[in-house]
């Protein structure tokens, strides 16, 4: 019989097994019910589980011309899907904060000029492009470093969008990180061993959770995000080009510079499992040093010095108070704002319940909801029983990132995508979990799972009843934001004084975590296509609100 | 007609290097699999070495200085799986 007949014989086996479970379902489990469940339904089950989770029925072989016909299908209609409702979804170019100071510096280095204006629609500056880099990026006499604080690292990735289609570069863009976001996912997890089923829907997961799904405009940290699925599938692989690996950190340490905190994860890695240490350590720095070289040169260029964050440039425009901080005896001034132990109390940003080391949490658990949170205990278990350098790696990649970010306030609903920087080995081990779960037969791991679930839910529960002071510092940092920018920037309640009735609805629901992954459809009501269309470059010269201004600058 | 000539680009700049150096890195991986991983590496490398490529030369990102970007890509890749990795493609592929 030919690989096309077996795979007939499959499925129509398949069919004709439901049917016949069905029939008798229907026969002699309705006339006994009450007395016993119907056995059979067992094996059908079992058949299904097995085909979830890839333990395959091997009646057709895998690279049979029809399965391998469904499969393709099945995966173009899944990541088509993900791809055209992001691809609607945008609502950008150029509007609110980040979007605008990521896409600005695109369309400069493609030598294309804007109009800058006031929110009053009143122009601002007088330019003309020098059309060269990166000489276009900076002109102190008008809007000054193009890119304010933001890192020049995901405008230059957007920017081929722009020169190839100039006016939908940018959504084409967003769509393809979000696509990359849930492909690499979906890839990371068949690495790993897990299953279709499994590895699709924590792919789903991975960019249908509400918190992305609420991003329409460009962000560094889906853009990150994008570079850490693939560099995670890379370093997954029992083979690595490390010289390949250095180059794609590098290019990942001038989109979002928290990168330095995987290299711990990155070392371990290599040490750990590599044959020629010290040439593939080298091959590895090497690969880094030759991408972040061009970031390198622009921070020197436009900040005056190699290594500096952009948001610790002390010559932008504008008001940027610095705050005193300390840590054990070392005191120090810093433009941001710690919360304890190095601010002298525990404090929280206004217009959230909770300071961030509990937001971060609380928040992660919600996107996962209480089963994958259990399942990602459960996996991050099982990795290390099975894979203890590869589970190793995800800790280290995990831990750091996180510890950067659980101590810093100045928080902002936008900041709250920076756990999308670290979302990714919490869905692998969650991933892991589920499919233990799933193929190992052990009442004992269900038992642990059940555990793990009242555990998450009774502590997160509990947090109910922490209350922290408000950080005035805050209202130091931002006296001139104004209602229209903070309304821009998609955070109007900002400018108005905090609500008790919000504050408590924010943590009724950060506190009360569903069993399921908060995912989120409401954009497929709310996705205009052809609305948003329009605000592809058509406009010409495109008008772009100096948002910078209103936050720290002269205009009040 | 812009379409047209944006896709065409966007194949040759960003797919083809990407592609290349995924089939250098990983020659055993599948090649749908190549694919995907060649459009990303494109998509993340090649902005890049553009962006520097055009503070050596005093330009800015047009089709040239990308395709010229796309060409050092593609053909470094191409020199060193043909001179220093000609071993490696007579390994049987494991699917």
């Amino acid at each position: 019989m030919t690989k096309g007949g077996k795979a007939l014989r499959f499925y129509a086996g398949l069919c004709i097994l439901i049917l016949f479970h069905l029939k008798a379902f229907l026969q002699l489990g309705l006339r006994h019910i009450g007395i016993k469940r119907y056995p059979y339904l067992s094996s059908l089950l079992r058949f299904l589980r097995a085909y979830l989770t890839d333990l395959s029925i091997r009646i057709a072989e895998s690279n049979c011309v029809y399965v391998t016909a469904a499969k393709w299908a099945m995966y173009l209609i899944f990541f088509g899907f993900i791809f055209l409702s992001s691809f609607c979804r945008y609502e950008g170019p150029v509007t609110g904060y980040w979007d605008t100071y990521l896409s600005l510096p695109a369309l400069f280095m493609k030598n294309h000029a804007v109009q800058f204006v006031s929110t009053e629609g009143h122009e601002l500056y007088q330019y003309t492009l020098p059309g060269k880099l990166p000489d276009n990026l900076v002109n102190h006499d008008t809007y000054g470093i193009i890119s304010k604080d933001q890192r020049i690292g995901s405008s230059i990735t957007a920017t081929p969008f722009v020169v190839f289609f100039p006016a939908y570069g940018f959504r084409l863009f967003y769509a393809m990180t979000i696509t990359g976001i849930a492909v690499f996912t979906f890839l990371c997890m068949r690495v790993l061993g897990v299953g279709r089923g499994i590895a699709l829907l924590i792919a789903y997961v991975s960019v249908g959770n509400a918190y992305l799904t609420s991003l329409t405009h460009l962000n560094p940290n889906v853009i990150g995000m994008w570079c850490i699925a693939v560099l995670l599938y890379l370093f997954l692989q029992p083979t690595r080009p490390w010289l390949l690996l250095g180059l794609l950190y590098g290019v990942f340490g001038g989109i979002r510079n928290e990168g330095i905190m995987f290299a711990p994860a990155i070392m371990y890695l290599l040490f750990a499992t590599s044959t020629h240490k010290i040439r593939d350590f080298v091959l590895f720095s090497c690969g880094a040093l030759i991408t972040i070289a061009p970031i390198l040169y622009w921070n020197q260029y436009a900040f005056g010095a190699m290594l500096i964050h952009p948001s610790q440039f002390a010559h932008h425009e504008g008001f940027r108070p610095t705050f005193p901080h300390s840590f054990l005896w070392w005191q120090f001034q810093f433009n941001g704002m710690f919360n304890f132990p190095l601010h002298t109390e525990i404090v929280r940003t206004p217009y959230f319940a909770f300071p961030t080391f509990l937001t971060i949490p609380l928040s992660l658990i919600h996107i996962l909801g209480l089963g994958l949170s259990s399942c990602a205990i459960i996996g991050m278990w099982f990795f290390f029983k099975n894979d203890r350098h590869r589970a190793r790696f995800t800790w280290l990649w995990f831990v750091p990132m996180v510890l950067l970010f659980l101590f810093q306030e100045n928080w902002s609903d936008m900041k709250t995508t920076f756990i999308l920087l670290f979302m990714h080995p919490l869905l692998l081990w969650a991933g892991i979990g589920l499919s233990a779960l799933v193929k190992v037969p052990k009442k004992a791991l269900w038992g642990w799972l059940f555990l793990c679930g009242i555990t998450i839910a009774l502590v997160v529960h509990l947090m109910v009843y922490v209350y922290v002071p408000v950080d005035e510092r805050w209202f130091v940092r931002f006296p001139r934001a104004t209602h229209e920018t903070f309304a821009f920037l998609g955070d109007d309640l900002r400018t108005k004084p905090e609500d008790k009735n919000e504050l408590d609805e924010q943590r009724t629901k950060l506190t009360n975590p569903q069993l399921f992954p908060a995912l989120d459809f409401s954009f497929l009501v709310k996705s205009n296509f052809f609305m948003t269309l329009k605000n592809g470059l058509q406009d010409s010269p495109l008008k772009v609100i100096d948002y910078w201004k209103y936050i720290y600058g002269e205009q009040v | 007609m812009n379409m047209f000539i944006g896709i065409t680009g966007f194949i040759l700049s960003i797919v083809l290097p990407g592609y290349s150096v995924a089939t250098l890195a990983y020659p055993h991986m599948k090649r749908s699999h190549q694919y995907i991983l060649g459009t990303a590496l494109g998509m993340i490398l090649v902005p890049l070495l553009t962006f520097f490529l055009c503070i050596l030369c005093k330009t800015v990102f047009t089709y040239t200085s990308l395709l010229a970007c796309s060409c050092i890509i593609t053909c470094s890749a191409s020199l060193s799986k043909n001179v220093f990795f000609r071993k490696r493609e007579k390994e049987p592929c494991i699917s």
